[in-house]
């Protein structure tokens, strides 16, 4: 039924002529009715007992395949055919009611390198070793890092450095009294150093403006006269003055 | 000789027959595979990438296959997913849209040497090209592989009514654009 279906798709599709006629069928065999004619009861004989080949040596010597092995694949390839065929005038059907599309042939308008198909699947290989070998590098490097060889390399870097930092702490420690930043200065220092009667004439000097006090110098000097000419100099102002002034 | 899939599979579970087994995989798959990713990413290097990375996703993965969906179909989804998420990463790295993207992918046509379309072949082309990407990678299975919508749900994970929608919702822009153009 398949067979017969398929047959007449094909005919019908791809006008292929079908071959009923007996004549026909001779003629596509390359043999007359005459060649048929001469063919002896005796030959028929031999053709219908399988003999046919005895007198032929080596081509009797060739195994036969069983005739129902071949019959499979012939049926799947004509299944097959079949649901191609179908599958076609569907798609064909589906198109029909857009004019424009349904005209355009459908053929293959892409193309690939000649023999690239052939290569291909060398060059995956290829890339999967490449790939592999990179994975096996990363692995390597990570149980390096997961490894006892630098368990105990991590462990003497950490010493190392707690010692380092112990070390430079003490330093530090020894050299407090060069320390020019207000962090060094102890709490006394700092308490002793609010009482301004604790510093010395040349602390005092270097706390005043110069300007300001030249300027209140001469304001002074406007109100009293006198006060200027025993202080006329800024060096030679008493600590008791300067006091005020602050 | 053709394996059938089951037999690659189990032949791939067995360490001493993995590689003959995925030999015989890419050759029963590679042109087919080849085919879909190209009429997607249209250049031919390109798809020669996304078809290398796409086995070698299958090499790493095919252990862990559980054959709930069948080989084939397993095979387009990392196919087209590839695709897509390359089409993507270019449009990233390029700063384009959604459209320019297709349209630097029609323009590419004009000068690939593997294209040798005649001119209502490559308008056809160009027409596909301004489908969204997954209507385009619908109308190509259908019109030009001849999928069953059956299949193609499978591998797209869409149901049959929405693939047959999308189909003639494409059929009809094309023939829109063949129309005008």
């Amino acid at each position: 039924m398949i067979l017969k279906l398929s047959k007449y798709l094909m005919s019908s599709l791809y006008n292929i002529p079908e071959q009923d006629n007996l004549s026909d069928n001779l003629k596509s065999l390359g043999l007359s009715e005459n060649d048929v004619k001469s063919f002896s009861d005796n030959d028929f004989n031999k053709v219908n007992s399988g003999q046919e080949l005895n007198e032929f040596e080596i081509l009797k010597n060739i195994p036969k395949k069983k005739f129902s092995q071949e019959v499979e694949p012939i049926t799947e390839f004509w299944n097959k055919s079949v649901l191609d065929i179908q599958k076609k005038i569907e798609v064909h059907d589906e198109v029909k009611p857009y004019s424009h599309l349904s005209h355009v042939p459908v053929t293959k308008v892409f193309f690939t390198p000649e023999n690239y198909f052939d290569n291909l699947s060398y060059q995956i290989k290829n890339r999967l070793t490449s790939d592999e070998n990179i994975v096996s590098e990363k692995l390597n490097i990570f149980s390096l890092i997961s490894g006892n060889a630098l368990k105990y390399g991590f462990s003497v870097l950490l010493m190392i450095v707690f010692i380092g930092i112990y070390i430079l702490n003490q330093n530090n420690g020894m050299s407090q009294n060069d320390c020019q930043s207000l962090s060094c200065i102890e709490k006394n220092e700092i308490v002793n150093a609010t009482i301004i009667q604790n510093f010395s004439n040349e602390q005092l000097y270097e706390l005043l403006d110069e300007q300001n006090v030249e300027a209140e110098f001469k304001y002074l000097s406007i109100i009293n006269t006198s006060l200027v000419s025993e202080n006329e100099n800024i060096d030679n102002l008493s600590t008791n003055f300067l006091m005020e002034e602050l | 000789m053709h394996y059938t899939d089951n037999e690659i599979l189990t032949l791939f579970k067995d360490e001493s027959t993995r590689n003959m087994a995925f030999h015989h995989l890419i050759q029963k798959y590679q042109k087919k595979l080849y085919w879909h990713i190209r009429k997607i990413v249209i250049n031919h290097d390109d798809t020669d990438d996304i078809l290398q990375n796409t086995f070698i996703k299958v090499w790493k993965n095919l252990e862990a296959f559980k054959a709930e969906s069948e080989l084939y179909t397993w095979l387009y989804r990392i196919a087209t997913n590839e695709s897509l998420s390359f089409l993507k990463q270019k449009k990233r790295a390029n700063f384009l849209s959604i459209h320019s993207i297709e349209y630097q992918l029609a323009k590419s046509l004009e000068s690939d040497i593997y294209f040798q379309g005649d001119q209502i072949q490559l308008k056809l082309q160009k027409a596909i090209l301004t489908l969204p990407e997954k209507q385009r990678i619908v109308f190509n299975l259908r019109y030009y592989d001849e999928m069953p919508y059956e299949q193609m749900s499978q591998i797209l994970e869409t149901s049959v009514g929405a693939l047959k929608a999308s189909y003639h919702i494409a059929a009809k822009k094309i023939e829109k654009y063949l129309i005008s153009n």
